[in-house]
Order: structure tokens, then C-alpha cells, then sequence
């Protein structure tokens, strides 16, 4: 089997940054009072905020019956999904924001300290570039 | 109750799909649909008159009838997606917006009126290939040919196109139309996807000029991470190192062992390094001495060959105002084994 092909990988803020929430879809219901807040958030801040932000598709459109959602599409391909039923405009505006600076990757536990792609600059020791130990 | 609410919830979806769209391209659209509509006129003027005339082999025959082909396609107001996609890339900056729709447009997507990626594709392809060439040509002074070839092939080829457009999001905008099953051959989204990274590149050149052009291929494309030595493979490092060291006049290369353990263990460590002269030019380890030589030979070699200029200037610095490009040392040639 030949080698997997090798490709120049993306650092993303190197060079330029790609910001990488892609869409925002807002679900709402028109008669539950769950909406309620975000019917007011819709109406009085949404529109500002497509403004502030166009490289992100927005998208509002009504859901019935159900608690108003928020789902933030990205260019990974995956989706987040936040429900913001019974809440402030204010408090949806904090959602919109987490899902806007999201990458869309799913929550991981990071378990080093120190995640790095590239090389120490220092090498790793090595015990026969040392001075000797002297006895 | 219900009524009141709906009405102003659906103004405001449609105004927040078409304030994405205004603010993108209202002022340029304006003006380049203006333009667009007198040259329009202005052609069909000029193609009743050439009728008349009846010269269609004529230099001005011909420019009427591309005018005349011109007038024909529509100008597509760029679709929420497009738009949150250029702002994405920057590309709202592009005087004309009308070329958004055009990138994203795959030859394949074959209707009346619309404009397709064909020529800013391969315009986006030569541009790509020049910048990529001249910035690793420079950085990389002494790398033998055939692997600059490949480093250059490695920054432009369609797979590595496909995965930025991956990063793009092209895959949500791009148009195209999947070939007929018994079409000989069949036409790939990869293609497709790769056709329009490069239509960017194009566009920017022929909209933004040289620089711009530049700076989205450096920005995209150079600032990525890529091990170049991982392209320079040689088979016996050992006598193409010697041959190298004569060419270049220095004193013929010499392993000599600077460290060990365990020779006679099972897991045994040898360092040997390469010295011409007094210089130690290599270094490498291994668990036989022949590894730990062929390592460093190789070593030897890599730091030859993949010597890299950290502060220069590019040949396109040219054409920036005012700037000064001190051209570098071109590196010797390669050596033949």
C-alpha cells in the first residue's frame, strides 16, 4: 500500500484566520411562551448582529410547537445545537456568541499540558550529548 | 395575537437575508449592473449595425458579437451563502461582486445567461503555480529540482485544493452539475472544489491585481505547514555525499563513531557523525553502526540541501512603489550521481 499522499495542513491564524462558524440557524415558535425571549432577541438584536458579522449565514425561521433553538453550522461539518427556551435576550446573546467563536469541534479532555504539532526547538535529551557525570 | 407576531418575525428573516446581501455588495453591484446595462445597449446597437454591414470576419464584427454574447448574461444577485462565503475569504473587497457568483460556477452548470469559473480557473491555476514557484525558489536557494518540482506540486495539486476547500466551505456554494451515468467521463466534486480555490486566486489577480493576488496565495497557501524534506529522498546517501563534498572542493566526507553503549547488549545506541576536515557537517543514531551512518550521510545531505534564506525579497517585490528587491544568491547546481 503506497504512503499516504502528504498535504501542507492548516494552521489556522497563521498566515490568516478563517473564522469558522459557517451558519446560524434560529428556530422559534411563535405561540409558546418559551419563545418568548427569543422572539425579542430576533426583533431587536439579530439583525444587528448580521451586520456585525457576514461572513456568517443567518437564518431564522419558525419551528411550532417546540422550544426555540439555536444550531451553529461550521466548516467542519459538524453542527451545535443550543436551547434557549424561557430565556432573556440577553442570555441568548451570550449562546449566539459561544456558538459564533466555536470551532465546532465536539468537548474533548485535554490531558497534557502542552499540545504542539511541530518539533521542540531544543530536541529531546539525549544522554550521549551530555558532559559526562563525573564520580 | 398570533398574526401581529408573524408579520414582523418574517420582515425580519427577509431583512436579515437581504442586509447580509446589501451590505456585501450593494454600492459596487450598483454600478457595475449600471455599466453592465449600457454596454448592454451599446452592443446591440453595434450588432444591428454590423448586421447591416454584414462583415462578421471583421475585428469589430468579432468584438460586437462578444459584446453582444455579454449582453446576454444576467447579473445574479449573490445568494446568502456566497456572501457570508466571500466575507469569510475577504473577497467583499473585489471591485466587482458580480465575480462571486462566477466563482463559485463550475463549467459544468450549464444554463442560459450564467457566467462560469473556466477562465479565472486556469488564469487562478498559472497565477498559484507562479507565486508558490517564486517564494520556494527564493526560501529554498540550494533544493535539487526535481524536488523543488514536487514541493511546488504539493502546494497546488487538486487533493491539496480539495481540503482547502474544505476549510472554505466551498462544498455549501459551489455549482456544478454531476456528470450522466453513462457519460465516459465522470466528473468529480474534487475537481470541482479545486476548480474553485483556484477561481479565487484568478479573480483576485484579474480584479485586484499582482499584489493582492500575491497576498492571498501567501496568506492561504505558504503560511501552511509542510515538511519539504520529507520530499528528499536518496538511496545511497553515503556515495552521493562524497561525490557532492568533490564537487564542491571540500575534503572528502569521514564517519566517525562519537558515542555508543551496549555493543554487545541486545538494544545497542550507536551516534556517528560526518566529518570533511574538522567540520562535522552530519550526525545520526542507530541500533548497527551501518544504520547510524546512512542516517548520518543522509543528515549531511538534508542540511546541504534544505539551507534556508530567513529575511529576502521576493522578485515581485518589483512591483510594489518605492520598494527595493536585492536579488539572492541563486544556489549551485545540483550534483550529478
Amino acid at each position: 500500500m503506497p504512503a499516504p499522499m502528504a498535504h501542507p495542513v492548516l494552521k489556522n491564524g497563521v498566515g490568516t484566520f478563517i473564522p469558522q462558524c459557517r451558519r446560524l440557524v434560529f428556530h422559534y415558535c411563535e405561540r409558546s411562551g418559551s419563545s418568548r425571549g427569543m422572539i425579542e432577541y430576533v426583533k431587536k438584536d439579530l439583525i444587528e448582529f448580521a451586520k456585525e458579522h457576514p461572513h456568517v449565514e443567518v437564518i431564522v425561521t419558525p419551528r411550532p410547537s417546540k422550544h426555540p433553538v439555536i444550531r451553529g453550522l461550521y466548516l467542519n461539518g459538524k453542527d451545535k445545537v443550543v436551547c434557549v427556551r424561557n430565556m432573556e435576550p440577553k442570555d441568548i446573546a451570550g449562546k449566539v456568541q459561544l456558538l459564533k467563536e466555536s470551532a465546532g469541534n465536539r468537548m474533548k479532555v485535554f490531558k497534557k499540558p502542552v499540545i504542539s504539532t511541530t518539533e521542540s526547538v531544543r530536541g529531546i535529551w539525549s544522554p550521549f550529548h551530555t558532559t559526562p557525570h563525573q564520580i | 395575537m398570533t398574526g401581529l407576531i408573524r408579520s414582523p418575525l418574517v420582515l425580519a428573516r427577509n431583512t436579515m437575508r437581504a442586509s447580509n446581501i446589501i451590505r456585501a455588495s450593494t454600492p459596487t453591484l450598483n454600478r457595475t449592473f449600471l455599466i453592465n446595462v449600457k454596454s448592454a445597449k451599446k452592443s446591440k446597437v453595434q450588432q444591428q449595425q454590423e448586421e447591416k454591414s454584414s462583415s462578421p470576419i471583421s475585428e469589430t464584427g468579432a468584438e460586437a458579437a462578444t459584446a453582444a454574447q455579454d449582453s446576454k448574461y444576467r447579473i445574479e444577485t449573490p445568494s446568502p451563502a456566497v456572501v457570508a462565503f466571500a466575507h469569510r475569504l475577504k473577497l467583499n473587497k473585489l471591485k466587482d461582486q458580480t465575480l462571486l457568483m462566477r466563482i463559485v460556477t463550475h463549467p459544468s452548470y450549464e444554463r442560459v445567461g450564467i457566467q462560469t469559473n473556466a477562465r479565472l480557473d486556469t488564469l487562478g491555476d498559472k497565477a498559484l503555480h507562479m507565486f508558490v514557484m517564486e517564494y520556494l525558489h527564493v526560501k529554498y536557494p540550494k533544493l535539487p529540482t526535481n524536488v523543488l518540482k514536487e514541493a511546488v506540486e504539493v502546494y497546488t495539486r487538486t487533493s491539496t485544493l480539495e481540503l482547502m476547500a474544505k476549510e472554505f466551505g466551498v462544498e455549501d456554494v459551489a455549482r456544478w452539475v454531476r456528470s450522466k451515468p453513462d457519460a465516459g467521463h465522470q466528473l468529480s466534486l474534487k475537481t470541482v472544489k479545486a476548480s474553485v480555490v483556484r477561481a479565487i486566486v484568478g479573480a483576485i489577480y484579474i480584479d485586484q491585481g499582482f499584489l493582492k493576488a500575491r497576498e492571498f496565495v501567501h496568506a492561504h497557501f505558504l503560511s501552511r505547514d509542510f515538511k519539504i524534506e520529507s520530499l528528499l529522498q536518496i538511496d545511497e546517501p553515503k556515495h552521493y555525499l562524497s561525490v557532492l563534498m568533490k564537487r564542491l572542493g571540500r575534503e572528502r566526507p569521514v564517519a566517525r563513531m562519537l558515542a555508543e553503549t551496549g555493543r554487545t547488549s541486545k538494544a545497542p545506541i550507536f551516534i556517528v557523525g560526518v566529518y570533511s576536515g574538522t567540520e562535522k557537517i552530519g550526525e545520526g543514531f542507530g541500533s548497527s553502526i551501518k544504520m547510524a551512518e546512512f542516517r548520518a550521510n543522509a543528515d549531511a545531505l538534508k542540511k546541504y540541501y534544505m539551507e534556508e534564506l530567513k529575511d529576502f525579497g521576493l522578485p515581485s517585490d518589483t512591483e510594489k512603489e518605492g520598494a527595493i528587491y536585492t536579488p539572492t544568491k541563486i544556489g549551485d547546481t545540483e550534483v550529478v550521481v
